[in-house]
């Protein structure tokens, strides 16, 4: 014979102890360690759950993504010049993105003759979908995804297209958002930049070879 | 020759204790609301309103702030009569139940003989007042609150009355300093028809102010808003007063009927009160932070059938308490209501899973 | 004397000495000593309306949830009433059907109040903008205090919102207050819906505009294909058991009713429901369940597909075909023989204009009576029409941004027949099948027609209910649904075959691995591509953890819906919060994770990632569905209020095309993971488990148990996950895919997620179809709470776990 009112009263002892436990639990974090900054949650973390925006935050994993920004080669205080920025107006961010929301106009120099750089580069970020495809598939690392996400205001129809000035960041502010990318960018150049060496070498030498033999 | 003026006298000494109820008794229900917030916070493991002043204390002050400035709204086609009165009905009567509460051996704003009495009788004006609000409001979600209140508010007041028959029958008396007096020895909790009591008015109670798992008649996540749907700004936060006005007197009251009121060593009589009072409201609060809520045919028939019967045997147990006393009367007071309780809630309370039926039609093309 | 003080005077003296030496301060300065408290009050206690629409209502909820707390800015109480609410969030598409519901809500809610426009969408119409059926931007109707940029914005970005607004209403002064300086009553207008969504402010314009001459159709349209060819033999490419199926049926329902047409059965139209009847009555095929019910418009006719299976059982479909007539398209409706395809035959209806002979309510479903144009036929080109298909043009090399309603006829994605005359519209009437009123005892007594949503705290997002209750008690239901109809699948037919990944996330957005998993089997098929071994397990891993994260927030929100003020949500939510930070570091976003890719998976998994979901996987997890178990599962008051309702008997399930947890609690044991297994589902030991009772509490129940399979398919998969490579091949940005047809399925946490895919050998797909498992097994609903009370209704309804982006698309 079961009696009613006994699982009533269990589920009263289970909030009960969630509800102790954020006051124990967190003792030393409510006094000690009152402003924890930006930090990430781990699998055992107990208490209050809570994470106080704003003053603190929830670390972001380095991939997260938000909006696309434009690389430029240089550090952060850097005047940013055409020939340090990375896009070289392919347009494959253009093509590959799923609401179309990019749009480019490739530039030309003085003469009209189309060189690889843009001229204009918007993104209408109240299209964006923040898939992230555009920085997957650019060859020329020139477009990634950023984590700034408090972006909210008060109006649109100005604010919300960004173009080429607003895209654009430094190599350095990458380097320090996005490290692990980054140093997997460098080695990756790298071993590019070996490999490209090492074949010059290697047909170097062989047209040496072959300009030492003497013809048949 | 001075003027008599004894009237005035009385008119003053009357006066005081009403607007001490006036003033202080919005202010506790407003801190209330905020011990509500932090609490359920903490059950769910986050930390509730903390910006708005430290640990959130201002937030009530805000909230009152916002709610007195919001436009008031009445919707077309609404009985404008019922719809205006509602707020004020339920209002007025909650912050009368205070006057009859005692705090301290001669502290209570009006020492009536039947202050018992008269506090049941001016709780259940709360029942008219909302059912006005739901048939004045022309919203059908509105109505389906009312109806649904009525059914519960008049259903939960037969169990509460019994339960608190109790009292005037051990006592002798239905003045509530009278009552806390006759606890001077032992509190009525620890004995065994006073905790059989305790609990009933504990869970009626709950009823009759509308909250978890009582909390049918505004049902948020079914009905919307319920008999209050239609309410905005102060009118709304008069129904919202009434409500936990309605809980602090339903913890004042069970702290002076059964946990003895002002008793207690070393401290001040109303500090030993407040913090009655409050254990009662904290467990009001973990309840709602907990359990689930009834449906309606759920709650109708746990009042009929289980808290009724359970009231009526706490009565008997009481009484024979009475005649016999010594400790026959405590076992008969104890084995009578926890063997009507089981009784009634084996054989009525246990799930009744309907019968599978099968609804696919035969035709000529299906099997 | 006071008169002077305060009333403009003619005498200019007078009136300076006075307010030189006189008067204190004006009046204007007086009210601005009020506003610092005013604007404190009203900044500090927001209260939002319970209102969603999508995807960024989930992350809104979750703002609302423990770990973002928005409690401590004091704007918890999100009230259901919205003449008791101040803000309201318009979180997610704002669609053309939901529009009048949100103007009116709006309308309704007292000053002061604001508004938030939370994502993408809502601010301009999002990654869906070029859709029939969307509103680009709620701010086409009502005024905007806040925008949230981000798709969806974090929760993190939704409180930076809130700061934003917190702000602005500091910034603002009573004596400049809007709605202190207006008269009273400024409605906006409620938008009607007619041929297409009329905004009553622009009907001047709009008849000016359909006055002048058509525009000229664009240069490239869309194009078609004819139907695939006849394949009646084995040497035009049938198997032999498909020609022997063939046979039989022409013996036993006539000659030259079944041929065949790939591996599928050709039907004519007038001997389909004999076929449909002897294909389910014959003891050895007993094909009882339609899986899925979709059409094609082909060049020549319209093709209707059915995809039918025998339950329960093993093995792929058998997929069966009727061709209709491309001008007057009649198909008789299979209704009788598979109750099922009710909502099927309905949205083909709606999509397409077949009709279907002997349905007994062949409506609209997904879009609104009324509406011109059946919008998934070739030939139907929106508002926003540019190309085909993307890549557009218009892009790159010479990509100048204009925004889609400069170059659209109405300035906006508006379609009107010619000449049309808005101010001349009548909507119709809404009704509700009238009761005729009972007679009891004498006492003549009513019905009452009550709507649950669109905006309702407990119908999971923008549903309706319409119910006739008698008291409390339940006559009749009807689902209203296609408030959050989006235009997936014809958004799908522009996309190319890549760029579908981040829309199929946005499907159940609950489950957005699950929803990537299905498509990429689905295309793989035609593909015939196998992704390597690390990302098979990758893959597998990731579908568990979503299922475990769907189960813990449907259960948390059927014990919300039965009352628990939110607490058993809360501490769901916080579990989910942990592998929603998994996903995060894998794949870049907590909710559209846009992950896997065709061959593998797009990403490797980060170092963090193993040692994290180990500790979830072993520790964590299995005491937190141990304490949600333990806090309700036997608790007497859900007990009472679950068990026995909402009772869906076996072969009901089977007939009424249920899946999921929901066709499992009713004794069906079918998964198919198990039935039909792909990836590497076969080599993993897990029990399906199922119960009889097919009530509330058996489906919960269910769902708990799953929770407890899942976890043990990946302590094995953590445990035995290879090293390698986790892309087959180079990963391309644009791929062709050959000519064919191929339908690829998942088991979704909410039952069988289907995706019908016919491809021309383009890199666009020609037909992309997705079987929506939350739109399908709402066909039962009705039956399912008849006789009920109105609260079972919402825990009915809960129990079946529905997502409008996928009931919708």
């Amino acid at each position: 014979m079961k009696i009613y009112g006994l699982e009533l009263l269990r589920g009263l002892g289970i909030t009960m102890g969630r509800f102790i436990a954020t006051y124990t639990v967190g003792f030393k974090r409510t006094f000690v360690n009152r402003n924890r900054g930006s930090f990430r949650q781990s699998a055992s973390e107990k208490g209050v759950f809570t994470v106080q925006y704003p003053e603190e935050r929830l670390k972001p994993p380095e991939r997260f993504r938000v909006l696309p920004v434009l690389i430029y080669d240089g550090k952060k205080g850097d005047t940013r010049t055409q020939q340090a920025e990375r896009c070289t107006s392919c347009g494959i961010c253009a093509k590959v993105c799923p609401p179309q929301c990019i749009w480019i106009v490739q530039a030309k120099d003085a003469a009209g003759k189309a060189i690889p750089k843009a001229a204009e580069f918007s993104i209408d970020t109240d299209v964006c979908m923040n898939c992230g495809f555009c920085a997957e598939f650019c060859p020329f690392d020139a477009i990634k995804m950023d984590h700034d996400f408090e972006l909210s205001n008060g109006e649109r129809h100005q604010s919300h297209i960004f173009d080429i000035n607003k895209l654009h960041v430094s190599t350095e502010y990458y380097a320090e958002t996005h490290p692990i990318a980054w140093a997997e960018e460098q080695a990756r150049k790298k071993a590019d930049a070996e490999r490209k060496a090492a074949a010059a070498a290697a047909a170097a030498a062989a047209a040496k070879k072959a300009a030492e033999t003497p013809p048949q | 020759m001075m003027p008599d003026l004894t009237w005035l006298m009385t008119v003053i000494r009357l006066l005081i204790p009403a607007i001490i109820i006036l003033a202080v008794a919005p202010v506790g229900m407003m801190y209330l609301t905020w011990l509500e917030r932090k609490v359920i916070a903490r059950i769910q493991g986050r930390v509730g309103p903390n910006r708005v002043g430290p640990y959130g204390l201002l937030q009530p002050l805000a909230d009152g702030v916002k709610m007195l400035t919001k436009e008031d709204l009445i919707p077309r086609g609404a009985d404008v009569l019922c719809h205006f009165l509602a707020p004020i009905l339920i209002v007025v009567p909650a912050l009368f139940l205070f006057t009859v509460l005692p705090i301290g051996p001669t502290l209570v704003a009006a020492p009536l003989t039947t202050g018992l009495l008269f506090f049941v009788a001016v709780g259940s004006v709360g029942t008219l007042a909302i059912f006005a609000a739901g048939w004045g409001s022309r919203n059908k979600f509105a109505l389906l609150g009312a109806t649904r209140s009525a059914a519960q508010l008049a259903a939960y007041e037969v169990p509460l009355v019994l339960s608190l028959a109790v009292i005037p029958l051990m006592t002798g008396s239905l003045n509530m300093t009278e009552i806390v007096q006759a606890q001077q020895a032992k509190w009525f909790v620890f004995t065994p028809w006073g905790l059989t009591g305790f609990i009933l008015i504990l869970i009626t109670g709950l009823a009759e102010v509308n909250r978890t798992p009582f909390d049918l008649p505004e049902a948020e996540s079914e009905i919307i808003g319920g008999f209050h749907t239609e309410y905005s700004g102060m009118k709304f936060a008069l129904f919202y007063m009434a409500e936990f006005l309605g809980t602090l007197a339903l913890g004042m009251l069970a702290s002076v009927l059964f946990l003895g009121g002002w008793h207690g060593p070393f401290l001040p009589g109303p500090v030993w009160l407040l913090l009655k009072t409050f254990s009662i409201i904290f467990f009001a609060i973990w309840v709602r932070g907990t359990w689930p809520r009834f449906r309606v045919d759920h709650l109708m028939e746990f009042a009929w059938k289980v808290l009724l019967p359970l009231a009526l045997s706490n009565l008997l147990g009481a009484a024979f308490c009475a005649l016999k006393g010594g400790w026959i009367g405590n076992i008969v007071a104890t084995a009578l209501p926890i063997s009507v309780f089981l009784l009634t809630t084996q054989l009525w309370l246990k799930p009744r899973p309907r019968p599978t039926t099968a609804w696919i039609e035969t035709n000529s093309q299906s099997n | 004397m006071s008169e002077i003080l305060f009333r403009p005077t003619e005498d200019q003296i007078l009136e300076q000495e006075v307010r030189r030496h006189v008067a204190v301060t004006t009046w204007d300065k007086l009210i601005s000593m009020l506003d610092p408290v005013y604007n404190w009050g009203r900044s500090n206690s927001v209260w939002p309306l319970q209102f969603g629409l999508a995807c960024c209502a989930i992350e809104m909820i979750c703002t609302a949830a423990s770990r973002f707390d928005i409690a401590r800015f004091g704007a918890e109480l999100f009230r259901a009433s919205p003449r008791q609410a101040d803000l309201m969030i318009v979180s997610g598409t704002v669609t053309k059907k939901m529009v009048p519901m949100i103007v009116r809500l709006y309308n309704q809610m007292p000053e002061p109040k604001y508004l938030i426009s939370m994502g993408a969408c809502a601010s301009a119409g999002g990654p869906f903008k070029e859709g029939y059926n969307v509103v680009s931007g709620i701010d086409k109707f009502l005024p905007v205090d806040v925008y949230i940029p981000g798709c969806p914005p974090t929760p993190q970005a939704l409180l930076n919102g809130l700061i934003t607004l917190q702000e602005k209403i500091h910034g603002q002064k009573i004596s400049t207050a809007r709605w202190y300086s207006e008269g009273p009553g400024q409605e906006v207008p409620v938008p009607l819906l007619g041929p297409d969504l009329i905004d009553t402010r622009r009907n001047q314009e709009i008849k000016e505009i359909c006055a002048l001459p058509e525009p000229a159709k664009p240069a490239v349209l869309p194009s078609y294909i004819t139907a695939p060819k006849l394949t009646p033999t084995e040497a035009e490419g049938a198997s032999a058991a498909a020609v022997a199926l063939a046979a039989r049926l022409n013996k036993a329902v006539g000659d030259g009713s079944v041929t065949l047409s790939g591996s599928a059965l050709l039907v004519t139209p007038a001997s389909l429901q004999a076929v449909a009847s002897y294909l389910k009555l014959q003891p050895d095929l007993k094909l009882n369940y339609l899986t899925n019910l979709t059409c094609v418009d082909y060049q020549d006719c319209f093709e209707v597909v059915y995809h039918l299976q025998s339950l329960p059982g093993t093995g792929a479909p058998l997929a069966l075909k009727v061709r209709a007539d491309k001008t007057d398209p009649r198909v008789p409706t299979v209704m009788g023989i598979w109750p099922g395809a009710d909502f099927q035959e309905r949205e083909v209806f709606d999509m397409f204009g077949v009709r279907f002979e002997g349905h007994p309510n062949l409506k609209r479903i997904l879009m609104w009576d009324g509406f011109h144009g059946y919008p998934l036929r070739k030939d139907y080109l929106e508002a926003y029409y540019e190309a085909p298909g993307k890549i557009f043009p218009s892009r790159w090399k010479e990509g100048h941004h204009q925004r889609a309603e400069e170059k659209a006829r109405f300035g906006d994605n508006l379609k009107y027949p010619n000449g049309f005359d808005p101010a001349l519209f009548q909507p119709a009437k809404e009704s509700f099948a009238a009761g005729t009123p009972a007679v009891a005892d004498g006492i003549r007594t009513d019905d009452l027609v009550i709507n649950l949503g669109p905006q309702h705290p407990s119908t999971h997002g923008v549903f309706r209910m319409k119910i006739r209750v008698d008291g409390e008690r339940i006559l009749a239901l009807e689902p209203v649904m296609g408030y959050m109809h989006r235009n997936h699948e014809k958004i799908g037919e522009r996309n190319n075959y890549l760029m579908i990944f981040p829309y199929t996330d946005r499907l159940d957005y609950i489950c957005s691995m699950g929803n990537n998993f299905g498509y990429a089997l689905a295309v793989e098929k035609l593909l015939n591509v196998k992704p390597t071994e690390r990302a098979e397990y990758i893959r597998v891993i990731m579908a568990e953890l979503t299922r475990i994260v769907s189960h813990f927030w449907a259960v948390g929100f059927l014990l919300n819906d039965l009352g628990a003020f939110f607490t058993p949500a809360l501490y769901a939510i916080e579990e989910r919060e942990l592998i929603l930070d998994l996903f995060e570091m894998a794949s870049g976003s907590r909710m559209m994770c846009n992950y896997f890719r065709f061959g593998g998976v797009a990403a490797d998994l980060p170092a963090e990632f193993l040692p994290m979901a180990k500790a979830l996987v072993n520790d964590r997890i299995p005491k937190a569905i141990e304490l949600m178990d333990n806090y309700l599962a036997k608790n007497e008051i859900l007990l009472n209020r679950c068990r026995g309702v909402g009772v869906l008997p076996k072969d009901a399930a089977i007939a009424y095309s249920a899946a999921g947890p929901v066709l499992r609690a009713s004794g069906v044991s079918y998964d198919l993971r198990k039935a039909d297994p792909y990836s590497i589902y076969d080599r993993f030991d897990f029990d399906v488990p199922t119960a009889q009772e097919g009530d509330v509490y058996a489906r919960y129940r269910v769902r708990i148990a799953e929770m407890w399979e899942s976890l043990k398919i990946l302590r094995k998969a953590l445990a035995e996950i290879p090293a390698g490579e986790i892309q087959a091949g180079k990963k391309l940005w644009n791929i062709r895919v050959p000519a064919g047809e191929s339908y690829g399925r998942v088991e979704n946490p909410k039952g069988e997620l289907g995706y019908y895919i016919v491809s021309d050998g383009t890199d666009h797909p020609y037909r992309y179809h997705v079987r929506a498992p939350s739109f399908i097994n709402l066909t039962a609903l009705e039956k399912m709470c008849k006789g009920h009370l109105v609260a079972d209704v919402v825990a009915i309804l809960g129990s079946i776990d529905i997502v409008l982006g996928e009931t919708d698309r």
